[in-house]
């Protein structure tokens, strides 16, 4: 059996009445109980500060907004001011170069070149990174250059830790002792390997179904993130997966907060083969 | 608050998911004064507010292809907004904040008031800002999509992916501490006659 009874009405049913989700008879001897007005009144006034009109932004804010929205490209892109250091126009940037990079490593190896050749890192990626920080919103276009660039040098250039072909001194070393990989397993796509690497990072691999990836590749993907992403330290955490068919390297470092400061862990997975970003989360 | 109509925004979604850029940039110059408003709202500063809209246009863009058409444009359009604004909150929970809202719950009178109705109008919208930072962000958002929007609570639900009874309670909660936060009332909560949800 209903209730009937107008009052004391809940603020549940006089805030149904105010929005017209009561049925009308209910509605009416609510809103006409004079028992309720000022209860109604206080209500009301919430709802009328709430519907006061927003500032509409300027039509600068408005057409840059909507520029970069049609120019954000389909593939889903590394988290907006999650991490210290890059803007996001260079992290998209960073990974046209690593992209680049990756192809020229590749084609070189197809061509007879060494795999420790194709494993260097030359600190000209250091100089072609700070020259896209330089070139603002238009990095996205020269990093193709820059790209090429840097692995036209690469394989001249000195391995990390090692001698230079020339017998000068070795490349910066940024990477110089990593941790184990271990063996993550298979998934169907990044966002699997992210809801499985959500709260922590393995410890145990999984069972085991290949030999790994080389440690030049592990070093050489290491060595461009670290660079790209602006890192100061190495990974804390290496693995390794198969990811929607495709062998992948995942990372994990330790960080600060790009906002406060405050540290912070990244995770982000990348082909073994030319280091293209698959997926990057932050916890 | 009113959106574009149904009509306005079907042809300029079929031609923008042709490639057509002029479509789509119409499209999200409609949509743009709603998804921010909500995200002003929402986030309660105007940084913020740029970030989650920037977010949630570029959500638009992306996920256009799989919107289906069942639900209003606009409708969609606010869900994407509130939870583009609901993520930029997450990120922001890290960070220092002032807030207006004293340690009894009431929110502070400016320090120093300035004279003059612009003066007045910023320190309103800044009373408002502090009283719905001092809602949960549920209710927040369900208080927004409700007043500040105009959806109905049907609609609200679909947004939110809650049941309209949680919709209703939701929206009466928060109108409530919000009254409360707005009167400077500082009577004991277990007076009010909000139900328990």
């Amino acid at each position: 059996m209903t209730d009937t009874t107008p009052s004391p009405a809940s603020d549940e049913d006089l805030s149904a009445a105010i929005d017209g989700e009561l049925d009308d008879g209910r509605a009416r001897d609510l809103l006409t109980d004079p028992a309720n007005a000022a209860r109604l009144e206080q209500l009301n006034r919430a709802v009328r500060a709430v519907a006061a009109p927003v500032d509409p932004l300027d039509n600068t804010a408005v057409d840059r907004l909507i520029a970069d929205a049609i120019a954000e490209p389909a593939a889903p892109a590394a988290p907006r001011r999650a991490v210290r250091g890059p803007a996001p126009w260079l992290v998209a940037a960073a990974i046209a170069v690593l992209l680049a990079v990756g192809l020229t490593l590749v084609w070189t190896g197809r061509n007879g070149e060494s795999n420790d050749q194709a494993s260097t890192v030359s600190t000209d990626l250091d100089a072609s990174a700070a020259n896209e920080e330089r070139a603002g919103a238009d990095a996205s276009a020269e990093s193709s250059d820059d790209a090429a660039a840097a692995g036209e040098v690469a394989p001249d250039s000195g391995h990390a830790g090692s001698a230079t072909t020339d017998g000068t001194s070795p490349a910066t070393t940024i990477t110089p002792t990593l941790p184990s990989a271990v063996d993550l397993g298979t998934f169907a796509d990044g966002d699997a390997l992210r809801t499985a690497l959500a709260t922590s990072f393995p410890d145990v691999a999984v069972t085991s179904t290949s030999d790994g990836p080389s440690t030049a590749s592990v070093e050489r993907c290491a060595t461009q993130l670290e660079i790209t992403l602006g890192l100061d330290d190495g990974p804390t955490q290496i693995g390794w997966a198969t990811i929607g068919g495709q062998e992948a390297l995942v990372y994990e470092f330790s960080t600060s907060s790009y906002e406060d400061g405050t540290p912070t862990t990244l995770v982000t997975a990348v082909g073994a083969e030319a280091c293209n970003q698959i997926v990057f989360f932050e916890r | 608050m009113t959106a574009p109509g149904r009509g306005d925004d079907a042809s300029l979604i079929d031609a923008a998911r042709t490639g057509d850029r002029g479509a789509l940039d119409r499209l999200l110059r409609q949509h743009q004064p709603q998804v921010y408003a909500v995200c002003r709202r929402l986030t309660g500063n105007d940084a913020d507010a740029l970030d989650a809209t920037q977010d949630a246009l570029i959500s638009i863009v992306r996920g256009l292809d799989r919107f289906d058409g069942r639900a209003r444009f606009s409708t969609w359009c606010y869900r994407i907004a509130t939870n583009a604004a609901l993520d930029e909150l997450r990120r922001r929970k890290r960070r220092p904040s002032l807030s207006l809202v004293d340690d009894r719950g009431a929110v502070a009178e400016p320090a120093d008031p300035q004279a003059g109705e612009a003066a007045a109008q910023v320190d309103e919208r800044d009373r408002l800002d502090a009283a719905l930072g001092a809602l949960s962000p549920e209710f927040r958002a369900a208080v927004v999509l409700r007043d500040l929007c105009q959806l109905d609570y049907a609609e609200i639900a679909e947004v939110l992916d809650v049941p309209p009874g949680t919709v209703r309670s939701r929206i009466a909660r928060g109108r409530a501490q919000l009254a409360e936060l707005l009167d400077g009332n500082q009577s004991d909560p277990t007076q009010r006659r909000t139900p328990a949800p």
